[in-house]
């Protein structure tokens, strides 16, 4: 089972309304019915830009200095809003009547599918107790993304201009519901025509790979090999768990069993082996491209590899004396890794039951035997990115336990001084941290050069696993608009008393009604600020200091056999980026 | 030196008459394959992944016999060796799978002479991973 994305279930939505389109049967004339589907299409549809808004703090849009696109997304969002409203009056009270007809349900299916859509993207970031919103993926950068913006800002357009069709194509065989008292959706179609910035093919492809960050179910390898489509999406499952399994785990590397020296040998190794299959695969590539103008891309991949490779043999090295306080060998890391070594592996030499403990003198497949150069490179380039996202992890989780104390050396190793201590293991000084931090570095380093010129190929081959490209780019691009820190009661789509009061006047105006969303969330900021003063006056003196910074904890904060509820936070919250915003 | 090394390791596991003398010689056998499996990693041909792993199970060998009471307090890391004497890839493979091979039936040995069970379990353990250094090596896994 290949991971939704949301391009998937934008298919799914756009499925439904062209089988509603193509129904030939009578008009359905249950206008309120229809209202309340019309109404769930413009909500869905409008949150569909709350996440670019409030990452990026978006409120204010009557500066002279606002962009223009974002101006348009502001305009559409509210836009959207009124439509909702003005759809939500002709809902009558009482129970939802079930849904018979084929048309109106065609028109759920589709709110439905949008819904969907719109909760996958919600899944990257999460509420934490105190309010504040953290990462849950390393895709929740992305959606601040400009690239990300555009495309969601046209799509959410696109599926505006589907409503409004709906509703006109409803009024022209006579439905109500197209009953239009406050020019609601004139004011709609007039912000879709601002949504000025069209997206590329690109940010196009990006939008639709985003997928959930919760990562798909496991495929269990079977003893007897599995054919290259499914050894692919093994390998596709496998390093989307990957990626969202060591996300997690730089937040528990002060009290968490799966922080364990041995396991992290154990995927220092499986590193190693991916980059150097990947190295293998791309030279048996190259022999096949030979004297085309993707050899250049394939020598430089195959070098940066080969140097990513040598890095990570050192990570394993530098585990040769090291451990933690725990010791387990295998982890939900370890677990994933192998797999995705296993099926590489599967991949590329020629036994289907190849495991790297039985790998002796197995050759690698023949040309002939080999998946499709897209296929190959897709898996490659999944494999490699995940291995990328656990070397970056693994620094940070490091990092952490090193200021948690949980890492150890034998005492046999230390002078005797030290050693004169009846224990086996002593807590790692600083003089071999250092080293072991080192090479970790280095490992990410060179892992980041590889995973860009795979990225490349990627790119230049147009694979499926391009999207990871785009999104790489895209987060990158995205450190000059302000990061995400603000708070979940600071959601700009909470509607403010003043923005209510004009609602309940029967305002459509979306610049009206905007200008007073900002202004009711200007006062929630102050309001906010007052009590926070009122109640602790030090600590919001010291949330401004430079020790609020994102630097881990020192060793006195750390406690490292005591066990404590995990913290869901993986962002700290910058009230200084929050107040800007 | 790994001719010389793999010469005395063996000699000694074959005189080995005790248990600390055994668990020492037996800590040796893994560090030494420890350090050349990792040098002929390094050079990345195609058996790089046997001898990735291979080098991952003599450290797990050598970790079960620090954890062995009756082992000797001098246990030593064996310095990492480029010096492979020009020796080749197959003839290194069917050497130290002869040493480890030699190492796990001493270990086994002493595993059922041993009056402590921790001695025991660690022997055990240490044979064990012997035993998987050799399949890996010899393709027999």
């Amino acid at each position: 089972m290949a991971a939704v994305t949301f391009g998937a279930l934008i298919d799914a939505a756009e499925q439904h309304i062209e089988a509603a389109r193509q129904y030939q049967g009578p008009v359905p004339m249950n206008p309120g019915e229809l209202a309340r589907q019309l109404r769930r299409l413009a909500l869905t549809v409008a949150r569909y830009l709350d996440e670019p808004l409030r990452r990026t703090g978006l409120v204010a849009v009557s500066g002279p200095g606002t962009d223009p696109a974002d101006r348009a997304l502001l305009e559409l969002r509210q836009a959207l809003l009124v439509t909702a409203d003005g759809f939500g009056s002709l809902i009558p009270d009482g129970p939802v009547p079930e849904v018979q007809d084929p048309c109106l349900r065609h028109l759920t299916g589709a709110a439905d599918a949008l819904a969907a859509g719109r909760d996958l993207l919600a899944t990257h970031v999460a509420t934490n107790p105190d309010g504040t919103l953290a990462d849950r993926s390393v895709w929740a950068p992305v959606l601040t993304s400009r690239p990300f913006v555009t495309a969601v800002t046209a799509e959410a357009g696109r599926w505006t201009g589907r409503v409004l069709d709906w509703t006109s194509w409803l009024a022209s065989h006579g439905c109500p519901v197209l009953t239009d008292p406050c020019g609601i959706l004139s004011h709609a179609e007039a912000a879709v025509q601002r949504v000025a910035a069209r997206p590329g093919d690109e940010e196009t492809l990006l939008l639709r790979g985003i997928p959930s960050a919760t990562p798909p179910p496991r495929i269990t390898i079977p003893e007897h090999g599995e054919p290259d489509d499914v050894l692919c999406e093994g390998i596709a499952i496998g390093a989307e768990r990957l990626r969202s399994i060591t996300f997690g785990m730089p937040d528990q590397a002060a009290w968490s069993w799966q922080i364990s020296g041995p396991a992290w040998e154990h995927s220092a190794r499986a590193g190693a082996l991916i980059c150097h299959m990947s190295e293998t695969a791309l030279a048996m590539l190259l022999r096949h491209t030979s004297g085309q103008p993707a050899d250049a891309g394939l020598s430089t991949a195959i070098g940066a590899l080969a140097d990513a490779r040598t890095a990570w043999l050192r990570g394993v090295e530098c585990w040769r004396l090291p451990t933690t306080d725990a010791p387990s060998h295998v982890t939900p890391v370890t677990a994933e890794a192998d797999a995705l070594v296993l099926r590489t592996g599967r991949l590329i030499y020629a036994h289907p039951r190849w495991t790297p403990q039985r790998s002796k003198d197995i050759k690698t497949r023949e040309l002939a035997g080999l998946a499709p150069d897209a296929t190959v490179l897709t898996a490659l380039h999944t494999a490699s990115d995940a291995i990328m996202r656990m070397a970056e992890a693994d620094l940070k989780t490091i990092t952490a336990a090193l200021a948690a104390q949980r890492i150890f050396v034998p005492s046999r190793t230390v002078s005797l001084s030290y050693a004169a201590v009846a224990r086996r293991y002593i807590r790692i000084s600083p003089d071999r941290s250092g080293p072991l931090l080192d090479a970790y570095q280095t490992i990410v380093e060179r892992s980041q050069l590889a995973i860009r010129a795979l990225d490349e190929l990627a790119l230049n081959a147009g694979t499926p696993s391009q999207v990871l490209a785009l999104a790489r780019r895209a987060a990158e691009h995205q450190h000059g608009r302000a990061s995400y820190s603000g708070s979940a009661s600071d959601l700009p789509y909470r509607p403010g008393p003043l923005e209510n009061g004009f609602r309940k006047m029967g305002t459509a105006d979306p610049g009206l009604l905007l200008r007073a969303n900002a202004i009711d969330r200007a006062t929630r900021e102050l309001l906010a600020d007052a009590r926070d003063a009122a109640a602790n006056p030090a600590r919001l003196a010291a949330m401004d200091s430079p020790q609020n910074s994102h630097t881990p904890a020192g060793p006195s904060a750390a406690k490292p056999l005591t066990r404590v509820r995990p913290s869901s936070a993986a962002t700290p919250v910058n009230t200084a980026a929050r107040r800007q915003a | 030196m790994f001719m010389e090394a793999i010469d005395t390791i063996q000699a000694r596991l074959e005189s080995a008459c005790d248990l600390p003398a055994t668990l020492g010689a037996s800590w040796d056998a893994f560090e030494l394959t420890r350090a050349v499996t990792s040098a002929y990693a390094t050079q990345a041909s195609a058996r790089f992944a046997m001898f990735l792993y291979a080098g991952s199970a003599a450290c797990r060998g050598r970790d079960a016999i620090y954890t062995a009471p009756g082992a000797p307090p001098d246990l030593a890391d064996f310095p990492g060796t480029s010096d492979l004497g020009g020796v080749g890839e197959d003839e290194a493979c069917g050497l130290l799978a002869a040493l480890v091979l030699l190492a796990s039936l001493r270990l086994r040995a002493a595993a059922r002479d041993a009056a402590d069970s921790r001695d025991r379990d660690a022997c055990q353990e240490a044979a064990e991973a012997a035993e998987e250094v050799r399949g890996i090596l010899t393709g027999t896994a």
